[in-house]
């Protein structure tokens, strides 16, 4: 365990968690890790916007199908975009276009890799990383 | 078919990306990183298309 590197004053796991989870790369960032929060941020919200502007689905949870409950949980862990896109309405899904599917993998994957963010911002506060 | 690579390409350019900075520390390990994971992901897709295309035209 080697917390000597995090600042002194750094929130709590769960703050920092919850955080990373609303915000792309803002727990990297409370953790003393600004470029990587950035890249997160810019990455992330890079794959979402691609997601939404090739016609993918903003999926709701709902309905008969279960892949469509997985899809939608994978959205809801980007946080912060993802409840933009709701309450602006967009995400309807264009399913006529070439790059609907693209669409839904990029919305999906950005959800996943933020997840991914969110465990590492989990390891660094609770020292398994530093 | 030139959309179809450049969509992938765009999504595992990304996806090394995020790899590489949670993974390692250093940005020349991160570049390093990344490179591996977008060869890989990009070599992975093409060979996956050229099975289908020889096995399940």
């Amino acid at each position: 365990m080697n917390n000597k590197t995090l600042p002194p004053d750094r929130p709590s796991v769960a703050l920092a968690c919850i955080g990373a989870w609303l915000v792309p790369g803002l727990g990297h960032a409370l953790y003393g890790k600004p470029r990587t929060a950035i890249i997160l941020l810019i990455v992330l919200t890079l794959m979402f916007a691609c997601g939404l502007a090739f016609g993918g689905r903003v999926f709701p949870f709902g309905g008969p199908e279960p892949l469509v409950w997985l899809a939608a949980a994978a959205e809801w862990c980007l946080g912060a975009p993802r409840v933009v896109a709701a309450i602006a309405g967009w995400g309807a899904g264009d399913v006529v276009a070439a790059t609907y599917e693209y669409g839904n993998t990029f919305l999906i994957v950005a959800g996943l890799l933020n997840t991914l963010a969110v465990l590492d911002v989990f390891d660094l506060g609770t020292g398994r990383k530093s | 078919m030139s959309v179809h690579l450049g969509v992938m390409v765009l999504c595992a350019a990304c996806v090394s990306v995020v790899f590489a900075v949670l993974q390692r520390d250093e940005p020349a390990a991160q570049a390093r990183f990344a490179a591996q994971t977008f060869a890989a992901l990009v070599g992975g897709g093409l060979l996956l298309g050229v099975l289908q295309y020889i096995f399940f035209r």
